[in-house]
């Protein structure tokens, strides 16, 4: 008993050193250029290539993308949550300052929990079966805070109530089982909460649930932040989800960030065509029954030794030969704080001659000069 | 809200599908509880019609539709399919029908047998009818006869090689055991080849039935390990024309693939595994229309998939529709995805259906509170659209095992009153076209406030 | 489509995440997203141990069958140059004598021609773990397949039903798996001593005993993957539920039921080794590997020389060894990873 209040002193001054209470100047998280690679018997596969973005503290940022477009690996990658081996990372990340892309898990392990947290999208997975749910808030409690046995229990049960847990005194002493997927969730955020982060990493929390339960899910979310000033990352491929809680959003493709904007400004004025092809496929409720959606035709590119370009020019209706050959560069638009990675942008008056140049040809005018076949009609055939 | 009544049904000689009444129940372990998952529900399709079944978990849609085909059928109710009722047929009767109502399932890799081929999946609706074969099907008592016989002849054979044979099998020399096998196999295949004969030609010829009879016991006497394999290789596959099947039934399933937009020549030969998630649904929706149904149950089918490939789907799903006259049954619990592909919506909620309408006019104008609860809290992919705690529904849905009396919605129902907790609601048209089970059903530009609470509304049994 | 769909996702990838435990399916299946294109992780070729392991087995089956043919003396020659635990490392001439066991002789270097020396009687061990190699070996797959052929299609039929079915086939393997396997080893042995030869009686015995166990796998493997779509999917096309069984869940439970099938033999080698040494179907001219453990027990006992005791385990440890790398190379190999989207 006492080894274990002493390993728990321990930490508790080891982390208030490492983290001074005071806020510091300058964004709390900052990412520059940050790769994940996988090294696999095929080839390198690079999932999450060269991104970087900041987030101040208390702000929302969400992160879209479909699978296979690295929004995943990239929160992994920023807490530290990848595996150890066959993994090939680059890259600054830093929190509060401090360089954190290099730390180990024993030194992750003082920021996991107290600095940043996450939840994820399955919550039966993501909790411990054969733990009771109170026992797995008080195991983070007891582990970072110099807390007694009761003083925690009696934390956890705050937690569960200011997350909307009813009766909560009896839910500290049930399975995960015996708890619908709400409140599951719910558990989880009181898990991730517990010892007040700084971020919150949100991996698609509301995927596996029904839109009311969203809804409730995703308020508490908002309200949690707002009460704790604290920053969100919020993952998802769920554009709607996105659209009225987040204060900025990038949106992913094949393991590059393709377009950031404050909301707003994104779904008005959104440049990159894979954007506004998304928006466009998605079926609306405004919309009359029976509208034929608009489709992406294709998949997304191998991430083994992807494309030189862009890497979406073969699924791109303004492509042009120009998107094949180079890669277009992140550039800021007119409005500040809105980034993207075009030639040919929505919107523009280059994008609109090189949508109508393939329109009345028929076919893209990405044509691969070595000869592959990579023309793609605009009315998409290919099948993903 | 209930679902009780049948206000909402069309006559049922114009209907494709005419369900009345559907109750399933589920014993919940040995403690005698029920978990009532759909309690009298009634629903029909009319042909060539999509059936839009929305909900959330545990409304029991999936349910619905599942015992509307029979699988497994309902605990009581009727269910009547081009002028049958399904549920009172049994057996083979009922296993003739099936070829004419398919389904599509949410999980598209889990959906498909990972060991077989992609080419063997599809072909699977005609190999089992044999559909199109010249050869009528040998399943009868003959084949079964015959493998029975040479069952019991490889056993006692094995008996007898046992007692007698175990003593020189021991000191064999190599030579022996060579010619031994090799006699084995000869005689096996002899006998083997004589029993198919045998059967085909035992309603005809005396002398071959005979020669097959001897020639077969001989065989498997001296060669019982191989008799009891090919016994049962006569069990599962009974006399057909593989020719025929090899090329007329792989055709059909290049059409079918090409239909769905999969290159045949690709896929046929690898197994699910190694396509994506919305490759293998187009391969169960190939799966599904080879066999030219009239009514596909589609179970959520693009729950699991990444919202470009759901459009892909979504499109597909109508070109099908129009291409083989398909009627759709279309759960889902995407309320803007049941919009784009219905003709008609069904609302349920706790094995009862609160709302039957039009998809525009359900959505435009919700008539139960708790399809506008469902339409207020779908996010909006429109920033200026901020939500408010005002439109979202608190509370978690009761347990199926003891549900609330009277509407079943008064627990969650801000417009809940005394009457709501004595008596069911029953479905009503509430104006034109557009039914709904509720008291108090929601006048036209109706807002409703999810924060309030009224007396009658008793606090959510947590579920459990 | 231009280039042929994406292979599964990287296996060894996904392997990885699992087992670090610190990352939830959600990355498991972005990986898979993100690695497509990449093509399984097909380790080149079988390791080196599987190599060694179907190296034994084979030699060992190879020797069993062409045992006479082989330049090995018979398995009851006596040869008194050997006579008595003889240790092929010995190097001295050291006299011996048991009391109370009529053992003679002396322990003498290592002779020509028996490269594991020899028994009390003066066999050569060799020749005789080779001999017993035949009846450990039929002994061990017969009555696993006996076990597979009965249990398995019981479990499959009681997985696949359920209800009343699978009460009355779980209650029978039940009642089965009471039987203490030396109990009915003995009676088998009493019944048909005489009538039938002791190999198969061993075989009948252990096979029943191995019934339950193989039963009781096949069902659990069978609940699994009877609850599967494409299940459900067969049956909305109108299988019978035979068909069923055989196209649709048999080719999933087999991989699992042959790598435990595997397992099965070695316990039912060891087994029927433990059984012989006990004495149970006993022949003393039979050479089998209890057996030789067995005779050589006095000496052990009596502090002279282990080898023959020594001789009779490695046989049964490799041949177990093996058997069980194979079981798990086979598992691993069979175990398809269905790719998530």
């Amino acid at each position: 008993m006492s080894l274990l209040r002493r390993r728990q002193r321990d930490t508790a001054e080891t982390t208030a050193e490492r983290f001074p209470a005071e806020p510091l100047e300058g964004p709390l998280l900052e990412v520059t250029n940050v790769k994940t690679h996988f090294d696999s018997p095929r080839g390198v596969v690079h999932a999450v290539d060269d991104v970087s973005f900041s987030l101040d503290r208390g702000r929302t940022l969400g992160i879209v993308g479909e699978s296979g477009s690295g929004k995943t690996v990239l929160s992994r990658s920023v807490m530290g949550l990848l595996p150890k081996k066959h993994v090939i990372r680059e890259g600054s990340i830093t929190f509060e300052g401090r360089e954190i892309g290099n730390l180990g898990a024993s030194e992750m392990r003082h920021i996991w929990g107290s600095q940043m947290a996450m939840i994820f999208q399955d919550p039966m997975t993501s909790l411990n079966p054969v733990m009771k749910v109170g026992n797995q808030v008080t195991e983070s409690l007891l582990y970072h805070l110099d807390i007694s046995r009761t003083y925690a229990d009696e934390l956890a049960e705050a937690l569960f109530t200011s997350v909307g847990i009813p009766e909560p005194k009896r839910r500290l002493d049930e399975y995960p089982h015996q708890l619908s997927g709400g409140l599951r969730q719910r558990v989880m955020i009181a898990i991730a909460l517990a010892c007040g982060p700084k971020l919150l990493f949100a991996d698609e929390p509301t995927t596996a649930l029904d839109v009311t339960v969203q809804a409730q899910i995703l308020d508490l979310l908002q309200e949690q932040q707002r009460e704790r000033f604290m920053a969100m990352i919020l993952v998802t491929h769920d554009l709607g989800v996105v659209a009225g809680r987040t204060d900025d959003i990038a949106v992913m493709y094949a393991g590059k960030i393709v377009e950031k904007a404050p909301t707003s400004v994104l779904f008005r004025n959104m440049k990159m065509p894979y954007t506004e092809a998304l928006v466009q496929s998605i079926p609306k409720l405004a919309d009359k029954s029976h509208t034929r959606l608009h489709v992406i035709g294709g998949r997304p590119p191998p991430l083994i030794n992807p494309p030189v370009g862009c890497r979406f020019a073969p699924r791109c209706p303004y492509a042009q030969e120009k998107c094949v050959k180079e890669e277009p560069p992140l550039r800021e638009s007119d409005v500040p704080g809105h980034t993207f990675a075009c030639w040919f942008p929505v919107g523009t008056p280059e994008g609109r001659d090189a949508l109508e140049r393939n329109r009345a040809a028929g076919v893209t005018a990405a044509v691969v000069s070595d000869g592959a076949a990579a023309a793609v009609s605009t009315t998409a055939t290919e099948v993903g | 809200m209930a679902g009780s009544g049948t206000a909402h049904l069309r006559p049922a000689d114009q209907t494709l599908l005419h369900a009345e009444h559907l109750v399933v129940e589920f014993p919940v372990g040995r403690s005698g509880l029920k978990v009532n998952a759909v309690s009298d529900v009634s629903l029909d399709i009319l042909e060539g019609e999509t059936l839009g079944l929305v909900g959330e978990s545990g409304c029991g849609k999936s349910t619905t539709a599942r015992a509307m085909i029979q699988l497994p059928p309902p605990t009581s109710g009727s269910v009547v399919f081009e002028g049958q009722d399904l549920t009172k047929l049994k057996g083979e009767t009922l296993r003739r029908v099936r070829p004419r109502m398919q389904m599509i399932f949410q999980d598209p890799i889990s959906s498909l047998n990972p060991r077989r081929k992609i080419g063997d999946l599809v072909t699977e609706g005609l190999e089992i009818w044999g559909i199109g074969a010249q050869q009528p099907q040998r399943r009868a008592w003959t084949t079964t006869a015959a493998a029975v016989m040479s069952f019991i002849l490889a056993g006692m054979s094995f008996l007898a090689a046992m007692l007698f044979l175990a003593q020189p099998l021991r000191s064999f020399s190599l030579v022996a055991l060579i010619v031994y096998v090799l006699f084995s196999l000869l005689s096996a295949a002899m006998g083997a080849w004589f029993i198919r004969l045998g059967v085909a030609l035992l309603a005809r010829e005396p002398w071959a039935r005979f020669a097959s009879i001897v020639s077969s016991v001989l065989g498997l006497l001296v060669a019982w390990p191989l008799g009891i394999a090919l016994g049962l290789l006569m069990f599962t596959r009974p006399t057909r024309d593989r020719d025929f099947r090899r090329t007329e039934y792989q055709k059909r399933a290049d059409d079918v693939l090409d239909a769905v937009g999969l290159d045949p020549e690709q896929a046929r030969g690898r197994r699910p595994h190694e396509f994506s998630g919305g490759q293998c649904q187009r391969i169960s929706i190939a799966r599904a229309v080879i066999t030219e149904p009239k009514l596909i149950l589609c179970d959520e089918p693009v729950s699991a998939l990444d919202v470009s490939v759901q459009a892909q789907i979504l499109n597909l799903l109508q070109e099908m529709k129009a291409r083989f006259g398909l009627t759709l049954v279309f759960i889902a619990h995407d309320l803007a995805v049941v919009k784009n592909v219905s003709d008609r919506v069904a609302v349920m909620y706790l094995g009862k259906i609160c709302e039957v309408a039009q998809p525009d006019e359900l959505y435009e104008h919700p008539v139960h509170p708790y399809t506008a609860a469902l339409l207020a809290a779908i996010p909006e992919p429109d920033p200026e659209v901020r939500p408010s705690e005002r439109d979202a529904l608190s509370g978690e849905i009761p347990s199926p095992v003891s549900p609330p009396s009277g509407c079943r919605f008064r627990t969650r129902c801000p417009k809940a009153q005394q009457k709501c907790a004595e008596e069911e609601p029953v479905i009503e048209e509430v104006r034109p076209g557009h039914f709904a089970a509720c008291h108090f059903p929601l006048a036209e530009g109706e807002e409703l406030d999810f924060t309030a609470r009224t007396d009658a509304v008793a606090p959510a049994p947590a579920a459990s | 489509m231009p280039e042929p769909p994406p292979e599964s996702a990287g296996t060894a990838l996904a392997d990885e995440l699992e087992t670090t435990g610190l990352v939830a399916d959600a990355v498991t299946v972005e990986i898979a997203g993100v690695t497509a294109g990449v093509q399984p992780r097909r380790k080149k070729g079988l390791g080196v141990g599987s190599w060694l392991a179907i190296a034994w087995l084979a030699g060992l089956v190879l020797a069993a069958i062409v045992a006479p043919i082989l330049p090995i003396p018979g398995p009851n020659e006596t040869f008194t140059d050997i006579q008595n635990n003889q240790a092929p490392f010995a190097t001295v001439n050291t006299p011996v004598g048991c009391n109370g066991s009529a053992c003679t002789g002396s322990i003498v270097p290592f002779t020509e021609g028996h490269p594991l020396g020899g028994d009390k009687n003066g066999h050569d061990l060799l020749s005789r773990a080779i001999y017993g190699a035949r009846d450990s070996l039929i002994v061990g797959f017969g009555a696993i397949a006996f076990g597979i052929l009965a249990g398995g299609l019981l479990g499959l039929i009681g997985g696949y039903y359920r209800g009343k079915i699978d009460t009355v086939i779980v209650g029978f393997l039940d009642i089965m798996l009471a039987i203490p396997a030396l109990v009915l080893a003995l009676s088998l042995t009493a019944v048909l001593r005489g009538r039938v030869d002791d190999l198969w009686i061993l075989v009948i015995a252990l096979g029943i005993i191995s019934v339950p166990i193989l039963g009781r796998i096949t069902r659990a493997n069978t609940l699994v993957w009877a609850e599967r779509e494409f299940v459900t999917a067969a049956r909305a096309q109108g299988a019978k539920n035979w068909r069923i069984m055989t196209r649709e869940v048999l080719p999933n439970v087999l991989p699992a039921m042959f790598s435990i099938a595997l397992l099965g033999v070695a316990v039912v080698i060891a087994a029927e080794a433990a059984l012989r040494l006990l004495g149970v179907g006993l022949s003393i001219t039979d050479p089998t590997w209890g057996g030789i453990i067995n005779d050589g027990r006095d000496a052990l006992t009596q502090g002279q020389t282990a080898h023959v005791v020594f001789v009779g385990s490695a046989f049964i440890f490799f041949t177990i060894l093996s058997l069980n790398y194979l079981a798990d190379v086979v598992r691993a190999r069979f175990d398809v990873r269905e790719a998530a989207i």
